[in-house]
């Protein structure tokens, strides 16, 4: 288990450093990509300039040549604005979609910018790039191109977001699938090893409590018998040994008889059918035939059978149900005197049936562990419901599987009480 | 000499009724407790002779019933009578105080046998010896009656086994006591402990009457052949 639980951390801290550094990985393409932007803005920003300054040399040319120069000159720089323009197309930079300069008069001269359909529509006087003549005639410097006015494509930025965006959701959703699917995996296998340790748990003890139960029979035969070859086989204490021999046979087959019942219902080998049935008729018989036995051992049996109470069910088996339950309260159901009271009425739709002793009760809490197969109650002793374990679990597989429920309970007057609920027909 | 009484702790009726017959007629006198709880009310702290106990009973398990009576300060004998035979469960029983172990199913020969033994060890605990019951040596004084002894450390309790081990070293001092000759004075035949037990119990004679545990001078190991006692005190081992 621990080995176990330093894997799966292994794991997580392995897939989320994973995240953790698609993330940073992402995050530095990003920077990258906005580096070589900028790099890309700068080379064009000192590509165009050159371009700037030779249309600049030729317009000063140009002046110098023809000082009274008023009118545009498409000519002039053609060369050189077409040079700019197949540059800013890197970018489709608002700057240089088009250029072209005239020089207006003496006092000023002006660059324009026109646009891209060259050379029709102005951007107009006023823009950024404005040579002024110097006081000599001369032409000043023009502001150059600076990356206020080349700007990167906002599309392209957007882009790298984009991008960006895309491989975070990427590896955030792929990293908590694959964190998902790590949980989900150690949980699946965590809890098929559960199942594998409660399985060989309930082997274990399956092993144990028959074994134990088996062996208290094959004690007590063996005791009887060595105590009759100590005693020479004396007539009478044989007589007396010899049944209670034959009640430890009768034990060990039931219990054999029980394991292999199980067997058969957990492969789902026993039928079961769904008989009309009097449970009137059938309990009182049952019970006519139980009160001599009750009788030789002291004990008391009272009836409170309804008449003409039906249900649907295998009376096979709810015979065998019934005995197991009164095997419980015999053995275990009573301090002294058993006193055992059958009940069977209608109540609504249901045939409600409930056998109560007169013994101590079940513990508190208990009421449904009892069904469990090899469940003893107190865990201390495994013991303090004797048997093998399986009389209960069968009797409540018995009563399911033909339609009836079963439930056990202290009665209000003390004393445990069975009850077995069907549903009644007509 | 009246006869030995047992309590006999067993949920099994058929088993107990068994048992009762073999040990009745064997001329032992027999009360028989179904469950823990009527084990305890049956029990009287000297009365018994020797206690025969299943470990798996309803309400409090025969573990349970042997913890509770020494607890009381009983020292009878306990044998545990058990289904159960793993080593771990063999264990807790000695190591709480029980003499000896059977698993079922077993022979009814073998039980009158071990039975036999337990009493055999126990009447000669109780023998008149030149040692009577109140032994004084160098290093305290031990009363076998009482199931006490008085070292250098004041009063401490004895068990039962621990009063057969100081009687067989006192009614041979200054000889070698074998492994072999404990085994057969002190614990039963299935109930052989390891050496280390027996260490353990040299240990606490050592711990309550030498002057120095760790070089006694009363209770000394002889490498490979056993322990010796001497009454006087010496150090040449």
């Amino acid at each position: 288990m621990a080995i176990f639980s330093i894997l799966v951390v292994l794991f997580v801290a392995q897939m989320s450093w994973w995240i953790i550094f698609q993330i940073r990985n992402s995050e530095d393409t990003k920077a990258f990509m906005t580096e070589t932007y900028a790099g890309e803005q700068q080379r064009l920003i000192s590509l165009l300039n050159e371009h700037y300054r030779a249309i600049y040399d030729a317009a000063g040319a140009a002046v110098k040549a023809s000082p009274n120069m008023m009118s545009p000159h498409p000519r002039i720089a053609d060369d050189a604005v077409s040079g700019l323009m197949r540059e800013s197309e890197i970018l489709g930079s608002s700057l240089a979609d088009s250029l072209y300069f005239r020089i207006a008069d003496d006092k000023e001269t002006y660059i324009l910018f026109l646009n891209r359909d060259y050379p029709g529509k102005f951007l107009g006087l006023g823009s950024p790039l404005i040579f002024r003549p110097s006081p000599k005639g001369e032409l000043m410097r023009p502001d150059w191109v600076t990356s206020d006015i080349i700007t990167p494509n906002p599309a392209k930025f957007a882009e790298i977001e984009r991008q960006e965006h895309k491989h975070l959701r990427m590896f955030l959703m792929e990293g908590s699938f694959f964190i998902f699917l790590i949980i989900l995996g150690t949980y699946l296998v965590y809890r098929s090893l559960q199942r594998t340790r409660q399985i060989r748990q309930e082997q274990l003890l399956f092993v144990h409590s028959i074994t134990h139960e088996l062996k208290i029979p094959i004690t007590s035969i063996g005791l009887f018998i060595d105590t009759l070859r100590r005693r020479q086989y004396e007539p009478a204490l044989t007589a007396e040994l010899v049944p209670k021999m034959k009640d430890d046979l009768s034990r060990l087959n039931h219990l054999i008889d029980n394991v292999l019942q199980v067997r058969k219902l957990s492969e789902k080998q026993i039928e079961f059918r769904h008989d009309p049935i009097d449970l009137s008729d059938e309990l009182k018989r049952f019970a006519g035939q139980l009160a001599g036995k009750f009788e030789a051992a002291g004990g008391k049996l009272h009836t409170k059978i309804e008449d003409g109470v039906r249900i649907l069910g295998d009376i096979e088996v709810l015979i065998r149900v019934w005995e197991s339950l009164i095997d419980n309260s015999m053995k275990y159901g009573h301090a002294g005197t058993l006193e055992l009271t059958i009940s069977l009425q209608k109540h609504k739709d249901d045939a409600v049936l409930e056998f109560l002793d007169n013994g101590p009760g079940i513990p508190e809490g208990m009421e449904e562990k009892l069904f469990e197969p090899f469940f003893r109650g107190d865990i201390e002793s495994k013991k303090s419901v004797p048997g093998s374990g399986l009389g209960l679990y069968l009797a409540r597989e018995f009563v399911r599987r033909s339609g009836g429920q079963i439930a056990l309970g202290n009665a209000a007057e003390g004393g445990c009480i069975v009850r077995l609920t069907f549903a009644k027909i007509t | 000499m009246s006869a030995k009484r047992i309590l006999l702790v067993e949920d099994e009726k058929h088993i107990a009724e068994g048992i009762i017959l073999n040990l009745e007629g064997e001329g032992f006198e027999v009360m028989w407790a179904s469950d823990g709880n009527q084990a305890m009310e049956y029990y009287k702290p000297g009365y018994f002779d020797l206690i025969l106990l299943d470990i798996m009973l309803p309400g409090i398990n025969g573990l349970e019933v042997c913890r509770r009576i020494r607890s009381k300060l009983g020292t009878e004998p306990i044998m545990f009578l058990t289904a159960r035979d793993s080593l771990d469960d063999k264990k807790e029983g000695l190591a709480i105080g029980a003499d000896d172990y059977i698993t079922k199913p077993f022979d009814i020969d073998e039980l009158l046998l071990r039975i036999k033994a337990i009493f055999r060890r126990q009447a000669w605990l109780r023998t008149e010896s030149a040692t009577d019951d109140a032994y004084t040596f160098a290093g305290g004084t031990v009363e076998f009656k009482k199931f006490e002894a008085e070292g250098r450390n004041g009063r401490f309790r004895l068990s039962n086994k621990e009063c057969l081990l100081l009687k067989l070293f006192i009614e041979h001092p200054g000889e070698v006591i074998s492994r072999h000759m404990i085994l057969d004075a002190v614990w039963g035949y299935n109930a052989y402990p390891s050496s280390r037990t027996v260490d353990n119990f040299i240990l606490r004679f050592r711990k309550n009457f030498e002057p120095n545990p760790a070089e006694p001078i009363y209770f000394h190991t002889e490498f490979g052949t056993g322990y010796k006692f001497t009454p006087e005190g010496s150090t040449s081992a």
